[in-house]
């Protein structure tokens, strides 16, 4: 074919020119692709701390109200008024007033949950039951404090603990967990004394699967050990939710009994485009509760991984977007000085006969070809530029600050103390189909635009014109 | 057959206008060889561009086999530089990345000529200029006078009817001169072609059937 002979001398020819075109366009493809790859490892590292918080596969969480503020002098439930003090016989513990002495060694096991007020477990299925909902799972997020008495009194200890919905074992926080040894939860387990201990809390609290571990007094089988994602705070004991919800009261301690309920629900929309209708559905049923979407979620994460978040979207994108747009007008620039130093050629193929738009799709031809290669190296740099930035780019760090649920109240007044979590995730930059598509089509299009500039001229040359520049 | 019938072709050049050509009247026979000759800037080139269709005359008529190439379409004209008219330039107007062979072919490339046939024609007019065994080389290998054969073979390779040659000879040494304009005479006489030169060189217009001199952007003959 002559078209391509023509264009592989013309290249040829002009070889340093068609490199230098197409290293401007690389350069710019390639800052595209990288910064692409790195907006989307940032976002990874983000979606893995929001996924890793409330579980794979959850679209919407929702949390029983923060409890109210202990009222002075009164009950703080509806049960039993239960505290321990130093009474004249030393550490006591009194119930609705009656006091009685503990002994040196006494280990008062409270499981209790302080951050969110109970949630009637009947909810589950009414929300599992809403249109845009695919499936629902309630969960006790809890905590179990256990405080030896002894005349040389040590702080008290405390693990957390997730009651869960065995029967849905795809949602909620043991959705992320994977096991290391033993097995997982049964449905034969529902009623059972059995715990999932994670990993490091068990290496560093010298626990095995086999062994067992007290909750709430009670000692529970460890039937495996699950190792979690480093970004989610994950709870460091799962047992099944019945027996949380039989075992554990509101509060710190001598609160109601959570028979029934829940505290936390985890919900998968139909789709992602109905989070927001299952949110409003919810709101409805539980008024007072805080229901949590990934987009609220994130807007709360902060830290290292939300500030490299902001730069790949806003200074990332903006300078990808400078460098491409200079590296086209590189490229116009040149290929129309490449197609002024032409004219001479250009009159002379229409003097021959050649129709102009034969010699223009000559011209683009040349420039679509240079667009392909400055879309293979800038493919290339971007690959490069992701390899660079996971070798040499450090872990981020995202926080997130919720609420304690619980009430201080101090000489300034009431306060709710907020937790937060800060978590260390690896950035993986890593290069799409999506972007590699979008570069080849970027470079191609740049090199395109310079043979339309080009090509402009060349329309418009009168051959009579073109051949008395010969001289 | 040309006929021109008070043609004229006037060039603006911002508030200026330049009369290239002015009222010329003229007829060229089938297989005639016409030598213009002139000094620099009376017309020639400007005559030959509207003989060739590279442009139009600003007022006049010019004919071609009967057909007014003033009033033709872009379109049509770019057909008609295709397949009947061939040209041959001072500066030889190769394209320099393209072998010999290449470059006489780029004149068969608008009529879609086969790669077969264009093979075997691009030989044919090679050898007709005694170039065969340089059709692989590219311009910058090859002497003045062998571009120019190249140029010949390009113009010819067509089979074209009118010959429109400006200063074939203009950049060639007296030798090679008279080897490019021998190498014309013989392919006019042979193929009957109708032959337009310009030149400035009284031994190449000589050769000629007949010589006009463009002065001021008339044409006059001497009887």
């Amino acid at each position: 074919m002559f078209f391509f002979t023509y264009l592989a001398r013309e290249l040829r020819r002009r070889l340093r020119q068609a490199v230098f075109i197409a290293l401007g366009l690389a350069v710019g493809v390639g800052l595209v692709v990288t910064v692409t790859a790195a907006s989307a490892g940032v976002n990874n590292a983000q979606n893995g701390v929001l996924k890793g918080l409330y579980g794979v596969g959850t679209d919407v969480t929702v949390t029983g109200a923060a409890p109210s503020p202990p009222k002075s002098g009164g009950n703080a439930s509806s049960g039993d008024r239960t505290s321990i003090g130093i009474g004249p016989n030393g550490a006591e513990m009194c119930t609705n007033g009656k006091c009685h002495s503990l002994k040196n060694g006494y280990t008062i096991d409270n499981l209790g949950s302080q951050s969110y007020t109970p949630i009637a477990a009947s909810a589950v299925s009414k929300i599992a039951a809403l249109h845009d909902v695919t499936a629902a799972a309630g969960g006790l997020l809890l905590t179990d404090n256990q405080t030896t008495i002894s005349q040389n009194p040590s702080p008290p200890t405390s693990f957390t603990v997730d009651g869960t919905d065995i029967g849905n074992l795809k949602l909620g926080p043991v959705s992320n967990a994977a096991i290391t040894a033993g097995r997982t939860f049964e449905p034969s387990d529902a009623d059972k004394n059995v715990a999932l201990v994670d990993k490091n809390y068990a290496a560093s609290n010298g626990l095995k699967s086999g062994g067992t571990i007290t909750i709430a007094g009670v000692k529970f089988t460890i039937i495996g050990l699950v190792t979690q994602s480093e970004g989610t705070s994950p709870p460091n004991v799962y047992i099944p939710l019945a027996r949380a919800q039989a075992l554990a009261q509101q509060g710190l301690g001598g609160g109601s009994s959570l028979k029934g309920d829940v505290n936390t629900i985890y919900v998968t929309a139909a789709s992602a485009a109905d989070i927001s209708a299952v949110q409003s559905e919810i709101a409805k049923i539980l008024p007072s509760a805080t229901i949590t979407t990934p987009s609220s979620l994130a807007s709360q994460v902060t830290g290292s991984v939300s500030s490299a978040a902001k730069l790949a979207n806003d200074l990332g994108k903006w300078l990808s977007v400078l460098v491409l747009i200079a590296a086209f007008v590189v490229a116009v620039l040149l290929t129309m000085a490449a197609v002024s130093r032409r004219v001479r050629e250009f009159g002379t193929l229409k003097a021959l006969g050649w129709r102009g738009r034969r010699i223009i799709a000559q011209v683009m031809g040349e420039s679509a070809v240079v667009g392909v290669l400055g879309a293979a190296i800038g493919v290339g740099l971007g690959f490069a530029g992701a390899a660079i930035i996971n070798a040499i780019a450090p872990k981020l760090s995202a926080t997130l600050t919720q609420p304690t649920g619980l009430h201080v109240v101090g000489p300034g007044g009431s306060v709710n103390p907020t937790t937060s979590h800060t978590v260390s995730v690896p950035m993986s930059a890593a290069v799409s189909g999506t972007a590699i598509l979008a570069a080849v089509l970027l470079a191609v299009a740049g090199g395109l635009l310079a043979g339309i500039f080009g090509s402009w001229r060349i329309g418009k040359l009168r051959p009579a014109d073109a051949l008395s520049k010969v001289g | 057959m040309y006929e021109l019938t008070g043609v004229s072709k006037v060039y603006r050049t911002g508030s200026r206008t330049v009369s290239a050509l002015s009222d010329v009247d003229l007829t060229i026979a089938d297989g005639e060889w016409l030598a213009v000759r002139g000094r620099t800037g009376h017309g020639k080139s400007t005559l030959l561009n509207l003989l060739g269709g590279l442009d139009r005359p600003t007022s006049g008529q010019l004919k071609l086999d009967g057909r007014d190439l003033g009033r033709m379409r872009d379109a049509e004209l770019t057909r008609l530089r295709a397949t009947a008219i061939g040209f041959i330039f001072q500066t030889f107007n190769l394209v320099p990345t393209l072998s010999a062979a290449e470059n006489v072919a780029a004149a068969l490339v608008p009529s879609g000529t086969g790669h077969k046939e264009r093979g075997r024609r691009v030989a044919a007019a090679l050898d007709s200029v005694g170039l065969t065994d340089r059709s692989r080389h590219l311009p910058y290998q090859l002497s003045g006078g062998q571009q120019q054969r190249v140029a010949i073979a390009r113009a010819l390779v067509k089979e074209p009817s009118v010959l429109l040659a400006d200063e074939p000879t203009g950049n060639l040494d007296e030798e090679t001169r008279e080897e490019i304009i021998g190498l014309m005479e013989k392919l006019w006489r042979e193929r009957g072609l109708t032959l337009i030169l310009v030149s400035h060189d009284g031994a190449v217009v000589r050769r000629a059937q007949r010589v006009g001199v463009m002065s001021r952007g008339r044409i006059t003959f001497k009887t």
